[in-house]
């Protein structure tokens, strides 16, 4: 609870916790919260300026930093000429709950990952940024300072390079968490100059510094923008106010083709593996499917599995004879294993004596339709797997309908089956009737 | 060369009746004993609250003050006031001023007050008769 208009000595050395007499002791103790909008501040006599103080700035050391900045003694008259008061006390806050930076960053907040992947997951950072701007009696508001039409922005010694950008005004802020901060590092031109969705390119650790300054920077730019402020870092013992840190951002490796659309007779399909560096780490290359061979060529010299990549080798995506057609999608990140599981299916009953199938995956955006070939009768159970493509991070329920011709033999709209960008689902139904050697199966899957 | 101090009442007392200026109550426990038993310090403590400035005095008085032990105020508001001592806490504050006396620590700030206080004469009351 802040100390009232009416004030003693003991008051004061109550409320900071100390036992001392001296008055201009008192008024310069490293423990005054110099959050509180009333405190002694820096101004000469008997405080005409108080509590902006001389400075205009309730005592912070604004535009520097935002250290306090207490009477500083002197002599009167003289420079400095900054006495103690013990009447600035009125209205002091030494809770750091109740008087806190108003502009603010708290580290519980973010959604921060020590390291992204361009061509992977994670390669999302955000920051939530809170601005205290309802009227308070212990709060220094961000107008108090003319913080207000003051922009927020990240700074970035990255790639050898200083990098700014601006995404809003403090006036825009408030106190919930909701205003933030997102950049993507997700590689989206890999062949060529390269380029990120919203970072500047390049690879490494990556220092970040939240700023304030009074004019925008709408772009990722190398010029600094004006009178830029790092945001405050402090801790109320509860909440922990950071300013800045550190993330790296991964090596990464694409290929210059994801869907591969296979006949029955392709034989093999290549894929030009575009990195970041000449000697990209050693991964290692996962093949889900059975029916997929990979191989890595060096121009036409065969380099089985290597150790190290390079820009311009070529993925060989060879399907086996038992599958007729096919779409398969490389998804390559580094960071973790090269896993193929693209979209590919299979129709199976039980005890068929062979698997074959067609799969057709519509463009990104649609539902998946997928026919499957029934070579042999056998039993009710019918097995299908698809790699949706544009269906979200998270899981996405999907209804399922399968069609013998125009005779459907399962539905299901319940949301039971799942489905998930990137990831192969698999499922086995029982359809209603017993499978019929040579017909074709028509699996079509909506978003429930 | 400090000035020798020479007491100049002699008379028994058991409250102590003492003006205090404002300089004089900033610099209070100044001549106070620089170390002592728990129990004196808790004295030097209650004593030194007991000067104090009320709310009143603190918002009118315009009280400010340098690292220096310097200060100003304003002179129209602040006066003179009278604060009452027991015998025996008088001759803690004695005993500290005594000390700072012989080890020549008394300064300008503090030298007139130590000499007010060392000027009185206190005999304690015997409790046992």
């Amino acid at each position: 609870m802040a100390l009232g208009q009416s004030i003693t000595d003991n008051d004061v050395r109550g409320a900071l916790g100390v036992s001392i007499f001296d008055i201009f002791t008192l008024c310069t103790q490293s423990v005054i919260n110099k959050w509180s909008k009333y405190k002694p501040v820096r101004d000469a006599g008997f405080g005409a300026n108080w509590p902006s103080g001389s400075s205009g700035k309730y005592g912070l050391n604004l535009p520097t930093n935002w250290d306090y900045l207490g009477p500083g003694g002197g002599s009167e008259g003289g420079s400095p000429d900054e006495p103690g008061r013990l009447d600035d006390f009125r209205g002091y806050e030494h809770s750091k709950l109740l008087a806190f930076p108003s502009i603010q960053c708290r580290d519980t907040d973010n959604d921060l990952n020590a390291i992204l992947y361009p061509s992977n997951t994670p390669y999302l950072q955000r920051w939530y940024c809170r601005a205290y701007r309802s009227a308070s009696s212990v709060i220094i508001l961000p107008s108090d300072l003319g913080l207000d039409s003051y922009y927020v922005g990240l700074k970035l010694s990255f790639g050898g390079a200083t990098w700014y950008k601006t995404f809003g005004q403090v006036s825009s802020l408030d106190f919930t968490k909701n205003w933030n901060i997102l950049v993507s590092a997700e590689i989206v031109t890999w062949s060529g100059t390269p380029a990120y969705s919203n970072f500047p390119y390049g690879t490494g650790q990556c220092d970040w510094q939240l700023i304030l300054c009074s004019t925008a920077a709408a772009a990722w730019t190398n010029g600094a923008p004006s009178d830029i402020i790092y945001f405050p870092a402090d801790t109320d013992g509860t909440n922990t106010f950071i300013t800045s840190g550190s993330f790296t951002v991964h090596d990464w490796i694409k290929l210059s083709d994801y869907d591969m659309v296979f006949s029955a007779a392709a034989g093999y399909l290549e894929s030009i593996v575009y990195c970041s560096t000449a000697n990209l780490p050693a991964f290692t290359i996962t093949d889900n499917a059975s029916w997929i061979t990979l191989a890595v060529y060096d121009g036409e010299t065969l380099i089985s599995n290597p150790a190290l990549y390079a820009p311009g080798m070529k993925v060989r995506v060879s399907v086996s004879a038992l599958a007729t057609a096919c779409i398969v999608s490389p998804e390559v990140g580094v960071g973790q294993d090269w896993t193929l599981d693209g979209a590919y299916t299979s129709g199976s009953l039980a005890g068929a004596a062979s698997r074959s199938g067609t799969a057709t995956v519509t463009s990104e955006g649609e539902d998946a339709v997928i026919s499957v070939d029934q070579g042999n009768a056998g039993s009710n159970q019918l097995t299908f797997a698809f790699r949706s493509i544009d269906l979200g991070a998270g899981d996405t329920p999907i209804d399922v309908v399968i069609k013998r011709g125009s005779t459907t033999v399962f539905s299901d709209a319940t949301g039971t089956f799942v489905g998930r960008d990137g990831f192969t689902k698999q499922y086995t139904v029982t359809i209603n009737e017993t499978g019929i050697a040579g017909e074709t199966y028509t699996v079509t899957l909506t978003r429930h | 060369m400090a000035k020798k101090i020479i007491p100049t009442k002699d008379e028994e007392m058991t409250v102590i009746k003492l003006a205090l200026s404002l300089g004089e109550r900033m610099n209070f426990n100044t001549i106070f004993p620089l170390e002592g038993s728990i129990a004196e310090n808790a004295l030097g403590e209650a004593l030194s609250k007991r000067v104090d400035f009320s709310p009143a005095e603190i918002k009118e008085w315009q009280i400010s003050v340098f690292p220096d032990g310097k200060y100003s105020f304003n002179p129209q508001k602040a006066q003179p006031r009278e604060f009452r001592f027991e015998p025996f806490e008088i001759l803690y504050i004695q005993q500290g001023a005594r000390f700072l006396e012989m080890d020549k620590k008394l300064r300008p700030f503090n030298y007139k007050l130590a000499e007010r206080i060392l000027s009185i004469k206190v005999k304690a009351k015997d409790e046992t008769k």
